[in-house]
């Protein structure tokens, strides 16, 4: 998909292109710009400009130079400013990081939205109450969604863990200095943890749940069975007293 | 939270209530059409039971802790039971201490609700059929007619007469009559439910078909057994409370829950804050009050007159007044005691629930 020009950070090269890669649930905006002059400030400078977009600030592009290429990377955007016979060496391993990095962003933002939900459900963790019988359905969603985030994450890691390419070439060094960059390794062993902490959780929640229902139909039956002895007893105790009446 | 539904149905079992015992205190006349003697004191229980359970989670939401909510339960309950014999002795003179009336009645029902509360509406099911089916036969067992004179209660100072009264032979015993509550309490758990999305169809449905279940029982009786026209299908009484009267009841408390819940609760376009919102909030309020009142009201002056005139204090019960009168003298109360609470509300006195909520919450 091509981007609208006037998206474009102003007069660019000839050759340049820009493309809209669909990654999951977001896209990544490409700009690969054939470039020879390696500084060109100007240029890296409008093309920083367009990679930051309107990103608050803590969302700054990254810069890495490498082998004469120069790339500009932020979550959404990318521009790779190099020799135009080195542009289709880089263009992959820039999506294939940008696929892992959006995947962790969409795992790390759903447990981020969990925290307030896990703090109300972890009392059901220790103790599962009849009022809390509503809820059960809705634990069990959640328990899912946290299984489903196990998934993902799972999925993610070994693409994530490669080996690294001996001798390196362009692409693996630029995919393994963005992945340096984001500290994409330590957030996969973060957010595990995190997960663990839901799973833990939800975990418990459940075991807690299914024990009560368990137990909840057994006590049922007790219960009835006492109502009914009860009643007997009832009319035991009318018959005596209507005894002691007449006598 | 209140729900108008309860308030309008409250105030609807008081303004019965308060007809009936007028015209039958006053002019001794019994139940017909435009006196409907028996819907006023089951829709009071039903609704006992829902109030409860509201009041129930309200404590809940305040994070009050189970033993807390059993310790003034017991004490709301003790004290109606108290307030009920206090009563009885005060308004019925002291050789109707122990007739069982509906405050006592509530009061023991408060304490038994105090227990199912932890219970499934499964088990309470089973508990109202159970007292469904051995009522008639402890009635049976009892002997229920020969504590009945002249159609009122009337027992010996003995224990055992005193606890068949509380139990099965008394105007209010806990057989048959301890099924309103816990049927509004397990309503108010389905209705009251955020899961439930048609929260008033089955309340509605159950009701129509006890109603329905009643009038073919009343029309079948005459075709049973004698046997069976003696101990289960006695037609039409309230005292004792046949099978056909319960079942009427509790289906006539239901419906008219379900209907005026979606008419009134669940319709966006039905004035809470209105005029007659506010009126049935106030008689739902004072509720309790306005039961002792009614009574003190009629029922004194019949008394003190009859001493007056050198006769037995009961002497003009159900000979006073012309119906008429009796009638006229209802409706002045109801208005009367309106602006009296409205009165009270304003500058913050408060009746007997304010003084049940001081000893006991």
């Amino acid at each position: 998909m091509t981007i609208a020009n006037e998206q474009l950070p102003g007069a660019l090269p000839d050759g340049a292109e820009t493309e809209d890669i669909p990654l999951g649930n977001t896209s990544l905006a490409l700009l690969m710009v054939p470039c020879p002059d390696r500084d060109d400030a100007a240029l890296l400078e409008r093309a920083r400009a367009w990679v930051d977009g309107d990103s608050d600030s803590a969302q700054k592009c990254l810069l890495i130079s490498l082998q004469g290429a120069q790339i500009l990377w932020s979550p959404g955007r990318a521009a790779v400013l190099a020799p135009a016979e080195r542009l289709p060496a880089v263009q992959p391993a820039l999506i294939e990081f940008s696929q892992h990095e959006a995947a962790l962003r969409d795992i790390e933002r759903e447990v981020e939205a969990g925290w307030p939900d896990l703090e109300a459900d972890s009392p059901l963790a220790f103790d599962f109450q009849e009022k809390a019988l509503g809820r059960r359905e809705e634990l069990a969603r959640r328990f899912q969604r946290v299984i489903g985030l196990r998934a993902r994450l799972a999925r993610l890691v070994p693409q994530v863990h490669r080996p690294l390419i001996h001798p390196p070439t362009l692409a693996s060094q630029v995919s393994e200095r963005l992945r340096e960059r984001t500290r994409l390794i330590d957030r996969l062993e973060f957010i595990g943890g995190q997960i663990e902490v839901f799973e833990h959780v939800y975990e418990m929640c459940s075991q807690r749940a299914s024990d009560y229902m368990h137990s909840r139909k057994g006590h049922t039956l007790e219960m009835i069975i006492i109502a009914v002895l009860c009643a007997q007893i009832i009319l035991q105790i009318v018959e005596l007293l209507s005894k002691l009446t007449t006598e | 939270m209140r729900y108008s539904s309860i308030d309008f149905l409250r105030t609807y079992a008081i303004f019965l209530m308060v007809l009936v015992h007028f015209v039958e205190n006053l002019s001794g006349v019994q139940s017909s059409l435009w006196n409907p003697t028996g819907f006023g004191a089951p829709v009071f229980s039903f609704l006992m039971g829902m109030s409860y359970h509201i009041w129930l989670s309200s404590q809940e939401a305040k994070g009050r802790s189970d033993e807390q909510i059993s310790k003034t339960t017991i004490r709301r309950g003790l004290f109606l039971f108290a307030l009920g014999f206090a009563f009885n002795i005060l308004v019925w003179l002291p050789e109707d201490t122990y007739n069982w009336d509906v405050l006592t009645f509530i009061g023991a029902a408060m304490v038994f609700l105090n227990v199912a509360r932890r219970m499934p509406s499964v088990v309470l099911l089973v508990i109202c059929v159970l007292v469904f089916v051995i009522s008639p036969v402890a009635r049976a067992v009892a002997d229920y007619p020969s504590y009945w004179v002249g159609g009122y209660f009337e027992c010996d100072l003995t224990l055992s007469q005193v606890l068949l009264g509380f139990s099965v032979t008394g105007f209010f015993p806990l057989l048959p009559w301890i099924i309103y509550p816990l049927v509004g309490m397990m309503t108010a758990r389905a209705v009251f439910s955020p899961d439930n999305k048609t929260p008033t169809t089955r309340p509605a449905i159950i009701g129509g078909s006890l109603i329905a279940a009643s009038v073919l029982c009343l029309i079948l009786r005459t075709h049973t057994p004698v046997a069976v026209q003696k101990h289960l299908l006695l037609g039409w009484k309230m005292f004792p409370a046949t099978v056909e009267y319960v079942l009427c009841t509790l289906g006539f408390a239901l419906l008219a829950f379900a209907l005026t819940h979606r008419w009134i609760d669940l319709n966006p376009r039905f004035p809470r804050k209105g005029r007659a919102a506010a009126i049935a909030g106030t008689f739902s309020r004072h509720s309790l009050s306005i039961y002792i009142l009614h009574h003190v009201v009629h029922l004194w002056p019949l008394w003190i007159y009859g001493i007056a005139k050198g006769q037995e204090a009961t002497y003009y019960w159900g000979k006073a007044l012309p119906t008429q009168l009796s009638i006229a003298l209802a409706f002045v109360f109801i208005v009367a005691a309106y602006f009296l609470f409205r009165w009270m509300d304003r500058t913050g006195r408060g009746g007997v629930e304010k003084w049940m909520r001081w000893i006991c919450d």
